[in-house]
């Protein structure tokens, strides 16, 4: 049996395969499918300083091989993570990152000075590319000065490791990767989601109530995995690569790519043992090659090797 | 007894597990215009099953198309061990699984979400579907009529081409008010109007009433403008009422809160909840409309 352990910059993880924030819950709904302790760690869904109720419905279209959502960071706000759903997955013997969103730099440091007083959490991961908030949201990931200023602002609360998850639509990703390494992100995990949207031809108008919505899915594969190679050649951070993860064999070309770790996202809305599977098709799939870990597929698709 | 606490969550653990079924299709066909049947027997499923809990049915083993979609059970026959659904020609899912043939394979998941509650033993029960809202009314309808209830069900659709139901409902003894909106059969117009003059006659004590027993309650499926006007119906003349809604989903199992509602509990404070998780069944007076 190959060796499924990775460890992302102190981040020690029993498998490489994690939940997608946003796609899990706070893994409550999983619990009746397989344990929480399996995913490699579970990226809870975003929170943000105070309950947010989301945008209005229609919040999901379907899409080719893929779907839009425009969900807007529903959740019960970071106190009530930090009392009930952090405790409840630790006792669940889970991996447990912490998604963090803002309208603005105050928010980031709000809302990452209240997570270091929580025990338990493994690692944060800092949401500045979703393309469902007005205010914020991606805003703060498109560009690499503002990129940095959060990761500043939340490297100076985080005492667990720092990952900074970045926005897929902009013009040069390596960009904003070289900015927020240097500001302190311990990991990189890309991509979010590609905005996008669906027209109802029978309505004449957008499905999604909110216009437009970000994509992911299969569909976004080839764009999250040609991200992952370029990221990986031009910083020197542990990189958790999503984006249309549906089975192993996407997951291995990820690593191949340079990631040291995946996300499943939207497979997970599909097929709820989407994780269990891909972890368990990783492990075959290194022993009929015959690697010894998974540490060592890790880049072997990267210029060089 | 705290041992058997934990045993009992774990079983149930394992009997939830179990919701990813794989069903065979033993018939599908078309019963009204674009409106086609299927009939899926799969034992455990039509064994745990109950009105107003729906399915997500698995369309493709590939990537299209991507998401499973969501149905209400329009039938329950534990006894054949089978389920059937009711589906309209909408997109590309729908397209597929008119084609399908008997003897398929179909995977899903289910029984999902709370279906609907009523009290025990005989009294009076009024539903009203719209259009394809009627589908999972039906064997809601079946289980209130073997309590012997008196079941009075007002159907809307479009045209009389677009109707299904009317026999099966029939044959279960309820009471059937049909209205179509270009007059084609029934009562002409939407079937709010009949049902109000219907709940403005026996709505209240059951004194003066033609018929004994008590009216119970009300219970609506169907496009959310006309559970808005169901409700507003129920609020006027003071019947409490369950409503099943209908959301765009996309996992059906809570976890990606496409399907949020706002739900008003009884000291008015507002909640987020998911149709697919603490639905698709909420009171009347619970449910917040928009516009």
């Amino acid at each position: 049996m190959a060796d499924l352990k990775v460890n992302l910059a102190g981040l020690a993880l029993d498998n490489p395969v994690m939940a997608a924030s946003g796609t899990y819950g706070f893994g409550r709904e999983f619990l009746k499918f397989y344990p929480s302790s399996l995913p490699g760690a579970i990226m809870a869904k975003g929170l943000t300083v105070e309950p947010t109720a989301g945008n209005p419905t229609p919040r999901i279209a379907e899409t080719p091989a893929g779907m839009l959502n425009s969900i807007g960071l529903q959740n019960p706000g970071v106190d009530a993570f930090i009392a009930e759903e952090l405790p409840w997955l630790k006792s669940q013997g889970a991996r447990v990152i912490a998604n963090i969103n803002g309208h603005s730099l105050k928010d980031f440091e709000e809302i990452s000075r209240r997570l270091s007083a929580a025990t338990g959490l493994d690692a944060i991961e800092v949401n500045i590319s979703c393309p469902n908030v007005d205010n914020g949201g991606m805003f703060f990931g498109t560009d690499p000065a503002l990129a940095a200023q959060v990761t500043k602002v939340v490297k100076k609360h985080c005492r667990v490791p720092l990952i900074i998850k970045l926005s897929p639509n902009v013009t040069d990703i390596t960009a904003i990767a070289k900015a927020v390494a240097a500001e302190g992100a311990d990991i990189l995990s890309l991509i979010n989601t590609l905005l996008g949207m669906a027209i109802d031809r029978k309505t004449r108008r957008p499905v999604l109530a909110r216009q437009v919505g970000g994509l992911s899915g299969p569909a976004v594969k080839p764009v999250a995995l040609r991200m992952v190679w370029q990221v990986a050649q031009t910083v020197d951070l542990p990189i958790i690569g999503m984006g249309g993860i549906v089975s192993a064999e996407d997951a291995i070309e990820f690593f191949l790519a340079g990631a040291a770790a995946v996300a499943v996202g939207s497979g997970n809305l599909t097929n709820p043992y989407c994780i269990p599977e891909i972890v368990a098709g990783i492990s075959q799939w290194l022993d009929q090659e015959g690697y010894v870990s998974i540490n060592d597929i890790r880049g072997l698709a990267l210029p060089g090797h | 007894m705290n041992h058997d606490s934990s045993t009992v969550n774990h079983s149930r653990q394992q009997a939830e597990g179990s919701l990813v079924k794989k069903a065979l299709l033993t018939r599908n066909q078309e019963i009204a215009k674009g409106i086609y049947e299927m009939e899926l027997v799969e034992p455990d499923l039509a064994a745990a099953a109950r009105p107003g809990q729906f399915v997500m049915l698995s369309i493709s083993k590939g990537l299209e198309p991507f998401l499973r979609r969501p149905f209400g059970i329009a039938g329950i026959e534990p006894q054949k061990g089978s389920i059937r659904l009711i589906y309209q020609l909408a997109g590309r899912g729908t397209k597929q699984m008119a084609a399908w043939e008997a003897g398929r394979p179909v995977e899903l998941l289910g029984p999902l979400g709370n279906g609907f509650a009523w009290e025990n033993g005989p009294g009076r029960a009024v539903l009203a579907g719209g259009g394809m809202g009627i589908a999972p009314l039906l064997p809601l309808a079946k289980a209130l009529r073997s309590l012997n209830k008196e079941v009075t069900v007002f159907l809307g659709a479009r045209s009389l081409d677009l109707v299904f139901g009317i026999k099966e409902l029939g044959q279960a003894g309820c009471q059937v008010q049909l209205a179509t909106e270009d007059g084609s059969a029934g009562a002409a117009g939407f079937v709010t109007l009949p049902l109000e003059a219907y709940l403005q006659k026996n709505a209240g004590s059951s004194a003066g009433n033609s018929s004994s027993a008590q009216l119970q309650g009300l219970y609506a499926c169907g496009p959310t403008p006309f559970l808005k006007a169901v409700s507003g119906l129920c609020d006027r003349y003071s019947i409490t009422a369950q409503l099943s809604l209908e959301e765009r989903m996309g996992c059906g199992l809570g976890a990606c809160m496409g399907c949020t509602v706002q739900i008003k509990d009884s000291a008015g404070k507002i909640k987020q909840q998911r149709v697919c998780y603490e639905g698709p069944v909420f009171k009347a007076e619970e449910v917040v409309f928009h516009g």
